[in-house]
């Protein structure tokens, strides 16, 4: 998965679990940024009584960093509280929902969002705003557009923001991937041949919780400007989100009750698609979550040398030889996913942030929306608006990076390499099956309803 | 530390919320790399303390309580509060 479960421990913490991180500059207010974090991988909608939500204990932060040390010069801070209407009800609605102020929703959340400089000052955007339910049923939740339009906040300076429950957007063939990296279209070529057959959306009919917000460029940029110029140094972000969590839980002093204390300390982190989850060895990634983008030269080495592609020649005999010959560090991820892409690799674009490795998103925000037909490959395909310049809904990273690793990306930066003929036919099929990305704010399609989810097959 | 810092920290210890862990834990990476108190707010009385012995050779404790994490070094302190795991 992108980055859902991606780690031992977090997977046992999902209310903390990163897993998609999307950033890009709005195609409808190409003045603005949206920056969106989900969290709560592998929602079933019909998940009750209690139904996926934020956490209270949770601090969760969307990092911008401006000056390419891989720190955070511009954090949005989420902190939710959840109150319990009724009771003496087992209910999570006693009626329909029919506004985020109905009585009959006896679990409404609400968040304060605060925007801190450096570390330093710090300024509340907004208090007390409120999440939308879950997307129960059309019995409970009989109007969701509307409720989740009243949860579309705007706050001062032209920013907007939302949090609640969306669509999966990520799609990928997890049970075929996971299953000795198999691509189903090419099982016929794996180590353990079978019959081809078309992928599968591993996330299909799944909800996640979204944290979006929409802010003007020059509320995220080195000195507040708006860069007009690709090539201009202010106008790459790097970007990332975390989820922390105090140090330290009580349990037992009161029955039902656990007390948590301490400072926070992450335990969650996104910056590109598939880093943690592909690139870091399983016994680190627990590790990673806890650290900053700024500490990452301590992975450099799995990303010059990805274990994936070391792999891909084994699982498919034959099919890679030129992969498998070379045997140079891989310069191509090392830009795409800790330096940015310098000027000069590919023409016209740049979203370089300096030579210090750090795993973060990165966005040229002078790179105006791709309006007429982006390409969900993005700048690989010649789209430069799309990943890796930052992420779009519906960008297709999981064919994008699984291309790049095979070799598709290596001329950009070794010359000398021609990639293997099937690496730029290479896919595991998959595609968004959980309903249409919205053309505006916060852009993923609304949860599949917990009524009009239809449960899976028990094939084994 | 000082006696009179060492009475106050054992009479919250004592009249609030407690553990105590008599085995070693190891220092965590975030801790190393001076991460672990990105925020520090004053702790209220009513707050929980938690000290934990983190290291009995060194006499490293660790008190937790409000959003704060400081780090001892008191050897008196950690041989108190091993005793006291036994008084129970």
């Amino acid at each position: 998965m992108s980055s859902h479960r991606e780690a031992p421990e977090i997977s046992g913490d999902p209310a903390a679990d990163n897993t998609d991180l999307y950033a890009f500059v709005s195609p409808d207010r190409p003045d603005c940024v949206t920056i969106i974090a989900n969290y709560l991988p592998f929602q079933n909608p019909q998940g009750g009584p209690n139904f996926y939500e934020f956490s209270d204990d949770v601090r969760y932060d969307i990092n911008v960093n401006n000056r390419g040390d891989g720190r955070p010069d511009v954090t949005y801070r989420f902190q939710f509280t959840t109150r319990i209407r009724n009771r003496n009800t087992f209910l999570y609605n006693t009626g329909p929902i029919t506004s985020l102020t109905s009585t009959a929703w006896n679990r409404p959340q609400s968040y304060t969002v605060t925007r801190i400089v450096r570390g330093g000052p710090t300024t509340v955007l907004g208090k007390g705003l409120l999440s939308p339910p879950v997307n129960v049923g059309v019995r409970s939740t009989p109007n969701y557009g509307r409720l989740a339009a009243a949860a579309i906040h705007d706050l001062p300076g032209g920013r907007r923001v939302f949090a609640g429950q969306r669509a999966e957007g990520f799609f990928v063939d997890l049970g075929s991937i996971f299953d000795l990296g198999a691509l189903r279209p090419f099982n016929m070529a794996h180590l353990i041949p079978l019959a081809a057959a078309p992928g599968l959306n591993g996330t299909g009919g799944l909800n996640v919780h979204s944290i979006a917000i929409q802010v003007p460029i020059t509320d995220l940029t080195r000195g507040g400007v708006r860069p007009r110029m690709v090539a201009d140094p202010k106008a790459v972000l790097g970007i990332w989100a975390t989820a922390s969590r105090r140090t330290t839980t009580i349990r037992g002093e009161h029955p039902g009750v656990a007390v948590h204390t301490g400072p926070f300390v992450q335990v969650s982190r996104l910056g590109n698609p598939l880093f943690n989850e592909v690139i870091v060895p399983m016994s680190r990634k627990d590790e990673w979550n806890a650290e900053q983008p700024w500490q990452d030269g301590a992975y450099a080495a799995s990303v010059a040398k990805p274990e994936l592609a070391s792999l891909l020649p084994v699982l498919y005999p034959g099919v890679f030889p030129k992969l498998a010959a070379y045997t140079k560090p891989r310069a191509d991820l090392s830009a795409i996913l800790l330096t940015g892409i310098p000027s000069g690799v590919v023409p016209g674009f740049q979203n370089y942030t300096g030579p210090a490795p750090a795993d973060m998103l990165r966005l040229n925000v002078a790179v105006p929306p791709t309006m007429r037909d982006p390409n969900p490959l993005g700048l690989v395909a010649g789209d430069a608006a799309g990943f890796p310049n930052g992420r779009r809904v519906f960008d297709d990273v999981t064919t994008i990076e699984l291309r790049a690793i095979a070799g598709l990306t290596l001329p950009l930066v070794d010359p000398s390499f021609t990639p293997d003929g099937a690496v730029s036919a290479l896919k595991d099929g998959s595609t968004n099956t959980n309903g249409d990305f919205l053309t505006s704010f916060p852009y993923l399609a609304p949860p599949i309803g917990g009524y009009q989810a239809i449960p899976g097959s028990s094939a084994s | 530390m000082s006696t009179a810092s060492r009475r106050s920290v054992l009479a919250v210890a004592g009249t609030s919320t407690a553990a105590v862990a008599g085995t070693a834990l190891a220092g965590s990476a975030a801790e190393a790399a001076g991460l672990a108190t990105p925020e520090r707010t004053a702790p209220r009385p009513s707050d929980p303390l938690v000290a934990y012995l983190a290291d009995p050779r060194t006499g490293r404790v660790v008190l937790v309580s409000g959003e704060s994490r400081t780090a001892v070094t008191d050897h008196a302190l950690a041989r108190s509060l091993f005793a006291a795991t036994k008084r129970g």
